[in-house]
């Protein structure tokens, strides 16, 4: 009788450890918003992918072409507001354009909806426009 | 300690063994050029899937592939629409906000995007100007793995790896891998060589 009891504790326990790892996957996933991406600014344009991660009050980004090439990583401090670069891909890879990309693209972490997102950079007359994708297979 | 590093030791020795040198890869480069160069057209519907180390996630994406006698036709239709096609030396860029096409005459670095793509695809791999090539053997197949030559290719990716059908001479999987750890891999799937395939499908209209 023992034994049994000690046995369905131990599988209603593991049940239980697989149901909140599903939940904490879901939840995972959830955090997660994939958009198509276009950047135009006086010198041309270009179009990509955004991934965004929002953990708490920050998080991380990836920005990568069509093909799954990377331009740019990026990690978002929520308390101090800041965004740094990293893994920028060459022709990017310098301090001006990484620091306005930064300032640019932190409300990426501030917005909480689920629509488009559309950012303008006056100063230097550069647009973002980002669409969200329906995640058909991720 | 011994034993911890003896099992230390063989954890990392274990991997490197699943995939070794080719022994010949004069041979398999002969053989796999010889079937690319019988290869006329190609199509096939492909599954790429990116894999973001610092998101802990995987971008999935699908399409259609056609090839044909130098000519590439490269379209995703899930989740986003976008097309490339290389039509001599014009290379169209096609979303819903707009075309784009490049003179690869003078544009260099997409003339050399453009020579991998197809000689990823096709397995022409004898292209030196652009890549060095290993060849490794492991239990699934075969695996050319290409180098980038030139600096400007080297900033995309630091190695392509070609996955090998042994028995049709013919990739099956692309796996590019990127400086910062991530990876991207293209699967192919329905392959059909030599088919018919028109003209219009490669069509850049300027």
């Amino acid at each position: 009788m023992t034994r049994y009891l000690k046995s369905c504790t131990n599988l209603t326990a593991l049940v239980m450890l697989l149901l909140v790892a599903g939940v904490q996957k879901s939840a995972a996933q959830e955090n997660v918003r994939r958009y198509t991406m276009e950047i135009s600014h006086p010198r041309g344009e270009m179009s990509g992918l955004c991934i965004v991660r929002k953990d708490g009050g920050g998080g991380a980004l990836s920005v990568i072409n069509q093909f799954g090439i990377k331009a740019f990583d990026a990690i978002y401090d929520g308390r101090r507001n800041r965004m740094k670069l990293f893994n920028v891909v060459g022709p990017l890879d310098r301090c001006r354009i990484k620091r306005v990309i930064a300032k640019d693209l932190r409300p990426l972490f501030q917005v909480s909806d689920t629509s488009a997102i559309g950012i303008t950079n006056k100063r230097y007359g550069i647009n973002y426009k980002l669409v969200p994708l329906e995640d058909a297979e991720q | 300690m011994k034993h911890l590093l003896i099992i230390l030791f063989a954890m990392v020795s274990f991997p490197l063994a699943a995939q070794r040198q080719a022994g010949n890869p004069e041979v398999m480069i002969e053989e796999i050029c010889e079937a690319a160069s019988e290869i006329h057209s190609l199509q096939c519907k492909f599954r790429q899937t990116k894999n973001l180390s610092l998101l802990a996630t995987e971008m999935v994406s699908t399409g259609r592939m056609y090839y044909k006698e130098g000519m590439l036709r490269w379209e995703y239709l899930s989740p986003y629409r976008y097309i490339f096609i290389i039509n001599g030396e014009s290379v169209l860029l096609d979303s819903p906000s707009g075309s784009n096409v490049i003179d690869t005459k003078t544009n260099k670095m997409f003339g050399s995007i453009a020579n991998i793509m197809m000689s990823s695809l096709t397995g022409n791999i004898t292209d030196t100007e652009e890549f060095d090539t290993l060849m490794l053997e492991e239990k699934e197949g075969w695996i050319a793995e290409l180098t980038p030559v030139k600096k400007e290719m080297q900033q995309f990716f630091t190695k392509v790896r070609l996955h090998i059908n042994p028995v049709e001479k013919s990739v099956e999987k692309v796996e590019l891998l990127e400086k910062g750890g991530d990876t991207t891999l293209i699967e192919m799937t329905e392959i059909e060589k030599n088919v018919s395939v028109d003209d219009s499908v490669f069509e850049i209209l300027h």
